[in-house]
């Protein structure tokens, strides 16, 4: 049976889809069999993050409107064979899916994966609900900001009237140099304000923003170490999480901020 | 000195604060009817307050109640 986590933040353009597809692809690299499911509905971007929106014939709304069979709907990833993508569609069509049809076609996945990721859209209207229906866990996405964080707390209100067995949070786009001047509001601080555990960190990285625009994925570097540390919480229930500030600290670490200051 | 980041965390903390003082003031209606339904079966009812205290912790509501008197003890329900 697949363990079903929703990725949400109430936010928008927090880097749901991004956290989403990156913590799909280090699952698929430590050897499990991942389901990346879009149920963003006409704001589609999922297919594009993973660089498929060239395979897609059909979608989770085809599927629910019984056009096609699921398994024709999923888009294995070349580079990674034990990911899968179901994509969504690209016009809005929300007022005839129901979270029930989206609980259905993710019934019909679970015995095939080990885990199903699930892409919320941002808000917290049908939408949203619709997505958090079929998951039995739930990770909020925010960054270190004000306006993020006060969206995520009124997330968890409305999660807490969904029967979910964890609930955990990822900071992402956390600044090391930005912590350290103390310009920042630091993770752990955001966890106690939040009331909820910190399951990953992931560091503010050129790459993977300017990897994402071409549909690839880095294979060293500082977010990808945090991704994978973030499926390994996942997936053990550690709490392990990346320091975004070591980077900033030493004789070295002093210069570089004063570079990035001044830039 | 503040730091920017202590500035931020004490603003996000009282927005967070406020948002969550404005469904408590509804609940506590609802809750004052119902448990004014409930101690109805026991005594007379003279004043009933509920009052709530919202933190970053949760929240904690209290209820006080002023009886005229307790109903006959004979029909209160068994201890099961």
């Amino acid at each position: 049976m697949a363990r079903k986590i929703v990725l949400t933040s109430g936010k928008g353009g927090v880097g749901k889809t991004t956290v989403c597809a990156n913590l799909g692809v280090r699952l698929s690299n430590l050897g499990f069999r991942v389901c990346l499911v879009d149920v963003d509905i006409g704001l589609n971007n999922l297919d594009v993050i993973m660089g498929v929106e060239n395979k897609v014939m059909f979608d989770i709304c085809d599927v629910i409107r019984a056009k096609c069979r699921v398994k024709q709907a999923l888009i294995q990833d070349s580079r990674y064979p034990s990911l899968y993508i179901l994509p969504s569609a690209h016009t809005n069509i929300n007022g005839n899916i129901t979270g029930e049809n989206v609980k259905n076609v993710i019934d019909m996945l679970d015995q095939s994966f080990d885990y199903i990721l699930i892409d919320c859209p941002a808000g917290v209207d049908a939408g949203f609900h619709r997505a958090v229906f079929s998951a039995n866990e739930a990770l909020i996405v925010v960054t270190p900001h004000i306006s993020s964080i006060r969206d995520a707390d009124k997330v968890l209100t409305i999660l807490s009237s969904y029967n979910l067995f964890s609930t955990g949070l990822v900071v992402n786009r956390v600044r090391g140099d930005l912590l350290l001047s103390g310009d920042m509001i630091s993770v752990e601080k955001i966890s106690e304000l939040l009331g909820v555990k910190i399951v990953g960190v992931i560091p503010d990285d050129d790459e993977v923003s300017t990897l994402s625009s071409l549909g690839a994925f880095s294979l060293n570097s500082a977010g990808t170490r945090a991704f994978s540390l973030l499926a390994e919480n996942v997936h053990n229930g550690t709490r392990k999480v990346y320091d975004c500030t070591l980077k900033y600290k030493g004789f070295m670490g002093a210069i570089r901020r004063t570079i990035k200051k001044r830039v | 000195m503040f730091t920017i980041a202590d500035i931020g965390s004490k603003r996000l903390e009282k927005v967070l604060v406020k948002d969550k003082t404005e469904d408590p003031k509804r609940l506590a209606e609802i809750l004052k009817s119902d448990v004014l339904n409930l101690l109805q079966n026991y005594m007379e009812v003279e004043n009933l307050n509920v009052n709530f205290d919202v933190g970053l912790d949760g929240y904690k509501f209290s209820i006080d109640v002023e009886a005229k008197r307790i109903k006959v003890f004979g029909i209160l329900p068994n201890k099961s």
